[in-house]
């Protein structure tokens, strides 16, 4: 998914991220919906003094929230692309940057390659000083041409 | 600024996580244990239930051959017992459930456009615990007390008699759970979110519905029974009595809470098949499948039924009758839903423009053969004539026509429709339909005459019976070892495919529709790294 925010006219911010089909909040009910299920089960188990059920269940539903949580995690790394009059910063991460790529702009080149090929999603790549970035990693052939375009835009301004 | 500037702010590199294998497996037999592709661990889980298959089938067997005549026979009657608890063990916690898990593991990504399962190295740990499981389990026949005896059900006070097998079986037990649980979460987790951009709920395959509910079942379900087996350690080795009538405890409550997990499981062992079916009909009457909508529905709500049936497995240890009435027609009730499914496979075969390839003619196996374990079932529901049925071998024909022509033929279809798509290569078609046809014979040998022998009183589980059941049994015990030995074939035939054959296409079957027949046969090792888009017009199921 690419997500384009032109905040002042000159400088424009794209947010790249993984195809994720549900939201933080979705899965949250998602994980509600199983913990009231199971907690439910086991509660009605402990009224007939089976209370053993409870632990089993309360682990389990811990196990899910942790699970559901790193998937979560894992589907919202972004990369931030910012270009402005000066320079193109590529930023890579979660929440916060783990790595970020500053470019001068004037001196960087665009490319874009892909094969003729249904099974080839392409190459989006940004080089500068002999230095090269892949871009767009996680998205799809369609997506990559998208984002391909909108640097050129950006950087066109 | 002059020059590139890179800061690192962390020790990861730019966009891209090691979750799974780069660039392609990984050499040597250390692929297979450390493996996060939801492809190879398919392949894990395929083999290990094939595997299993032999296992419990040499153990139904032994049971079969001590039944080949009256009297005792083979084995003494305690190995007998172990034979039986066993056999039913590995069945359903060793092959159908693991089979199924595999297929989920190979097709599910593949169908909903994802790169693999969500939490790759949580499913490697999903399979690796079930060898482990499995050791343990088998290893208590070897044991001076001998295996577990007191039947899958484990019914106390008959089980606490074990001997120090008990432990082990338990601890055994809590493994399976956990890595159903795991499979499980994960199956979820991967269904949810990592969709394609497109494949909305209902564009689902069918399949993926089946495995969904059926991980919710097993979410559902899987505590219970932890916390059951767990009251029967503690009622054993610390002194408890929640299941000992001397301790004011009550056994009866342990047949409740094992049933409200047990009959959930038996939909867990039959739902994922009903996805395999409702995915190969379409494909060789090459017509969408019809009610799609209902069939999600219908599936649903079976699911939910599932969990308000349990006693009607105990309808003999006694309940008020209001209890005896809502869980007959509880049961009861499930027979429409299930009508819903049979009716739409029929509805989408008609008029088709039909062919008969071995996945197809297992498929139509499954609806003809498990529609006569439905139907059996639907006697048993009845509660007067379930109490003259019940602990006969009418009941053992019943489960056995579910799960074996009903689960474990569409586990034989499934590994049939697929197997191209998996090894590049095509099955010998010859063989394949021998197999069925040797199958389907041999398989109604096995167990129709169970209906007649159960009907006439024959009860299960013990290994001498009246010489009046003789001649049926004998039948039966023929078609044990002729169904048995013509699952060679199937093996014969797998290997021959992965060895070699003519190649297969990326689309495999003319009339196949989905995500996972557009990419190459054999699937590529990553596929979908990228999510595909789907628009309306795709077809997907």
């Amino acid at each position: 998914m690419i997500e384009v925010q032109d905040e002042t006219g000159t400088t424009t911010r794209l947010i790249v991220t993984a195809n994720r089909s549900m939201s933080w909040k979705a899965n949250m009910y998602l994980a509600a919906s199983l913990g009231i299920i199971c907690m439910g089960v086991a509660i009605a188990m402990a009224t007939y003094g089976l209370w053993m059920v409870i632990p089993f269940a309360g682990l389990e539903i811990v196990f899910i929230v942790g699970c559901l949580y790193c998937t979560l995690k894992r589907l919202s790394r972004q990369e931030v692309i910012t270009v402005n009059n000066e320079a193109i910063t590529v930023e890579w991460g979660y929440n916060t940057p783990d790595v970020t790529v500053n470019l001068p702009r004037r001196w960087s080149r665009l490319s874009y390659r892909c094969k003729d090929s249904v099974f080839e999603v392409g190459e989006l790549s940004v080089s500068a000083h002999g230095k090269s970035y892949c871009l767009g990693g996680c998205l799809n052939r369609q997506e990559k041409k998208a984002l391909y375009g909108e640097l050129q835009t950006a950087l066109g301004k | 600024m002059s020059s590139t500037d890179v800061t690192h702010h962390a020790a990861d590199d730019q966009g891209h996580d090691h979750d799974h294998d780069e660039h392609g497996p990984a050499p040597g037999l250390m692929r297979w244990v450390t493996t996060t592709n939801h492809k190879d661990i398919g392949t894990l889980y395929l083999w290990f239930s094939l595997v299993m298959f032999f296992i419990g089938g040499a153990m139904a067997l032994v049971i079969r051959a001590e039944l080949f005549q009256p009297g005792i026979q083979i084995v003494d009657p305690m190995f007998f017992n172990s034979m039986t608890t066993m056999h039913a063990i590995v069945m359903i916690f060793g092959v159908v459930m693991p089979a199924f898990v595999g297929l989920a593991n190979w097709m599910i990504p593949m169908m909903i456009g994802a790169p693999d399962m969500a939490l790759p190295r949580l499913n490697n740990w999903s399979f690796w615990i079930m060898p482990f499981a499995f050791t343990i389990m088998l290893s208590t026949l070897f044991m001076d007390s001998g295996g577990p005896a007191g039947g899958w059900t484990l019914y106390p006070p008959l089980v606490l008699q074990m001997g120090d097998s008990f432990a082990y079986v338990i601890f055994a037990i809590h493994f399976l759970g956990i890595s159903s649980v795991m499979g499980s979460i994960n199956i979820v987790a991967t269904i949810f979110n990592m969709r394609a951009p497109g494949m909305t709920f209902m564009k689902m395959p069918m399949f993926v519905w089946t495995w969904l509910i059926t991980a919710y079942l097993l979410i559902a379900t899987i505590p219970v029974f932890a916390g059951a087996v767990t009251m029967l350690l503690t009622d054993r080795f610390f002194g408890t009595s929640f299941f000992s009538a001397a301790g004011g405890g009550d056994p009866v409550m342990f047949q409740h809470i094992f049933w409200f997990f047990g009959h959930p499981e038996v939909y867990i062992l039959i739902l994922p098949a009903f996805g395999i079916v409702s995915s190969i009909i379409p494909t060789f009457a090459r017509k969408p499948l019809f009610g799609y909508d209902s069939m999600v529905y219908a599936t649903a709500s079976i699911a939910f039924l599932s969990f308000i049936v349990w006693a009607h497995h105990m309808f003999t240890t006694g309940m008020p009758l209001a209890g005896e009435l809502f869980f007959m027609f509880s049961t009861m009730m499930i027979s429409v839903p299930t009508g819903v499914k049979v009716f739409n496979w029929v509805a989408t075969m008609w008029r088709g423009s039909m062919t008969f390839e071995t996945p197809m003619l297992f498929a139509i196996g499954f609806v003809i053969m498990f529609t006569v374990g439905g139907l059996s079932g639907l006697m048993l529901a009845i509660t007067p004539a379930d109490i003259q049925y019940h602990d006969t071998y009418f009941v053992v024909a019943h489960f056995h026509y579910v799960l074996v022509p009903g689960a474990v033929y569409s586990l034989m279809a499934a590994t049939y429709y697929w197997l191209p798509k998996w090894t590049g290569n095509m099955y010998d078609e010859t063989l394949g339909k021998w197999h069925f046809w040797i199958s389907t014979v041999f398989v109604n040998v096995l167990f129709f005459p169970m209906h007649f022998v159960g009907l006439a009183g024959m009860p299960r589980r013990i290994p001498d019976y009246s010489l009046q059941f003789a001649d049926w049994n004998m039948i039966a015990t023929i078609g044990a070892f002729g169904f048995g030995f013509s699952q060679l074939m199937f093996v014969y035939i797998i290997v021959k495919c992965v060895r070699g054959g003519e190649k297969a296409t990326s689309e495999v079957w003319e009339g196949a529709r989905g995500l996972e027949w557009t990419v190459a046969s054999p699937a590529p090792y990553h596929t979908f790294e990228t999510a595909p888009v789907l628009d309306a017009g795709t077809v997907t199921r």
